[in-house]
């Protein structure tokens, strides 16, 4: 059973064409592609497969280094990550010296503001002299 | 305007309980709230005259007594209409809050700038009746995932009030499970739903108690299985839902759609003893996909070594068939790279990653795994995997404090903590073993990395998937055995571990879904 399809584009010299006119027709292009178009046609093909097998081969290869770079972009942002991570902690670290060099600062001005130092240094006054006059002789 | 309602139904509590819970509430250390409790007709008396005491010796204590008993979602309701603050908290009557849990909470609150916050649970731990604290639950984040599975937020919940009056807040026809189902309306609308790390309610465990036995109440379970179904149907989600014991429901996704799936295998073709017998562990693979997969759109793509290191392709039994494709990989051993290059030949939009030295269980695997991978939110899922005896290989990655599988060496059956291995929900990382993907979320993220030949592959790639904002998910539903043994030598190198830590040092000791 034949299938209905979109309606042929017959040429118009060939509208009223006997059925012998036809079949002519038919073997005269069935010829001229036989013996003269059909080897370049195939030739063209392998050439378009071998270009194409050559584009193929080109856009796996931009692929896989366009994986390859974006895994190398995502891993340098990740050890950008991690260095934010690192510096973070050292200021934090730097931040808990600051703070202990204050305290000890604090300290340090506390003692010497204290009763207990003021007497010491009193105490060691003559001392600190005589050990002044020694080492101008 | 109170910043906090603490909402209480009571009924019949165990007076011990029930002071020990006032005074938790009494002793909160923010004191901006009030408490709306409603007593449901308890039996008996001395619980109107405790609850009468604390009203007068507190005003901001609000009581309101039912004139007959009408259940929990009546009793929860007419607490909750009473109540006037910007915020709500749910406080059982027998349990004890933090003294901080309402001063962390509103911190917070306060930490949210953009005031988007319209839910908040805590951590939550369980009392006994003797006062010692055990069975710390230690939540993650918020996963809309794992809280189909199970209520896993619970206690301590706190939503906006706009947000309540908006959902019309508790519903009748779900005894039991009356704030699961609040909590399940409440996500759906909430504009952002924080978690805060920290245990801040006791869940007090008498005889009885849904706390101390999860089948307590048989009928909260039934409801809970309907508060999902009906979750689902208003989330849009084509899914079933089956109670598989008290507390826990499995939802199985359906495909909607149906895309060629990649499976892809890299192999050396070795012979490993296999059930007592030594097999091409490949052809043992690729026939349990061939005979067991219910989905029929897939391809096998086996990555061979060439020259060949194992068993050749000729007694391979599944080359013939028109679903396999053998594919040569003519370089130096680099798994990550064989996996790029078999990847790069897929033809399918989804992508699984498996070893050669796995065998499929539930013949539903393919369509487990694909499913949740159309949201486009996830962006990686791994299934359940178990050793030869039986017991777990792998059940996700946990980052504590290097990263590890969860559950090696667990029962096959055993549930997990807090039913971990029950639920389908968010995990830090999947193994390569058996891995599925969007081929464009691979290519987007770059696939695996050539810094990781050997070991660590997965768990780079894991760590990039979140990195881009994409979900991890883990599905007990996809089952597959995989025959590493739990004692191998562990052929990480130096390097490896060392390029590890370069990339994702900060995700070490620092897990969030399974703490």
């Amino acid at each position: 059973m034949s299938q209905q399809g979109a309606p042929l584009d017959v040429p118009s010299h060939l509208k009223d064409a006997s059925r012998e006119r036809l079949l002519a027709e038919i073997g005269t292009i069935q010829h001229q592609f036989r013996i003269s178009e059909v080897p370049e046609l195939r030739t063209e093909v392998a050439r378009l497969q071998g270009v194409i097998n050559d584009l193929e081969r080109h856009i796996n290869d931009l692929t896989t280094r366009l994986i390859h770079s974006r895994d190398y972009a995502m891993g340098k942002s990740a050890e950008l990550g991690e260095l934010h991570v690192h510096v973070a902690e050292l200021n934090n670290q730097l931040e808990d010296v600051h703070t202990q060099l204050k305290r000890v600062r604090n300290q340090l001005k506390n003692t010497r503001e204290s009763t207990t130092w003021k007497i010491g240094r009193l105490i060691m006054l003559p001392v600190r002299l005589a050990k002044r006059v020694l080492r101008r002789g | 305007m109170p910043r906090f309602s603490l909402v209480t139904p009571v009924y019949n509590p165990p007076i011990d309980a029930l002071r020990d819970c006032i005074a938790s509430v009494r002793n909160q250390l923010f004191q901006d709230w009030e408490w709306c409790i409603t007593d449901d007709c308890s039996p008996n008396p001395q619980v109107r005259r405790e609850l009468e005491k604390a009203a007068t010796a507190d005003p901001r204590i609000r009581l309101h007594f039912r004139e007959s008993n009408g259940g929990i979602v009546a009793a929860s309701q007419d607490s909750l209409d009473l109540a006037t603050g910007e915020f709500i908290g749910l406080l059982d009557h027998d349990d004890m809050l933090h003294p901080e849990a309402l001063r962390r909470v509103d911190r917070r609150l306060r930490e949210d700038c953009n005031d988007e916050v319209d839910y908040v649970y805590t951590d939550e731990d369980k009392i006994d009746e003797h006062g010692n604290h055990y069975d710390v639950f230690r939540k993650p984040p918020f996963d809309p995932y794992r809280l189909q599975g199970q209520n896993y937020c619970c206690h301590f919940s706190v939503f906006r009030a706009e947000l309540l009056d908006l959902i019309g807040g508790f519903r009748p026809g779900f005894d039991g499970s009356q704030d699961y189902d609040l909590i399940l309306r409440v996500t759906e609308k909430a504009r952002k739903v924080l978690h805060l790390p920290t245990v801040l309610y006791h869940w007090r465990v008498v005889p009885g108690s849904a706390a101390a036995e999860v089948s307590a109440k048989p009928y909260a379970f039934i409801s809970a299985q309907k508060a999902i179904e009906q979750h689902l149907v208003r989330t849009g989600v084509k899914a079933s839902a089956s109670s598989i014991r008290p507390g826990f429901t499995l939802v199985r996704r359906e495909l909607t759609s149906r895309p060629k799936i990649s499976i892809v295998i890299p192999t050396r073709g070795d012979l490993k003893r296999v059930w007592g017998v030594t097999t091409c562990i490949v052809s043992n693979a690729v026939n349990s996909i061939l005979t067991l997969s219910t989905y029929d759109n897939y391809e096998v793509i086996v990555m061979r070594d060439v020259p060949p290191t194992g068993g050749e392709p000729a007694s391979w039994g599944f080359v013939n068939d028109p679903r396999v494709r053998v594919i040569d990989y003519p370089f130096p051993f680099n798994f990550a790279d064989k996996c790029n290059v078999g990847v790069l030949h897929a033809e399918g939009d989804v992508i699984i990653l498996l070893n050669d030295d796995t065998q499929v269980i539930s013949p539903d695997w393919l369509e487990s795994l694909t499913a949740l991978l159309e949201d486009d939110s996830v962006g990686m899922v791994g299934p359940m995997l178990l050793l030869e005896d039986g017991r777990i290989q792998s059940a996700g990655h946990i980052n504590d404090p290097t990263p590890r599988h969860l559950g090696a060496g667990d029962r096959g059956n055993a549930p997990g903590k807090f039913g971990a291995y029950l639920v389908t929900r968010c995990v830090s990382g999947v193994t390569g073993a058996c891995v599925a993907m969007r081929k464009k979320t691979y290519m987007a993220v770059g696939g695996m990395s050539l810094d990781y030949p050997v070991s660590f592959n997965d768990v780079d790639l894991g760590n990039k998937v979140l990195e881009s904002d994409l979900k991890i998910l883990w599905t007990p539903l996809a089952r597959l055995y995989h025959f590493e043994s739990l004692t191998r030598d562990k052929t990480v190198t130096q390097e490896e571990g060392l390029a590890l830590e370069r990339r994702w040092k900060r995700f070490y000791n620092n897990e969030v879904y399974s703490r």
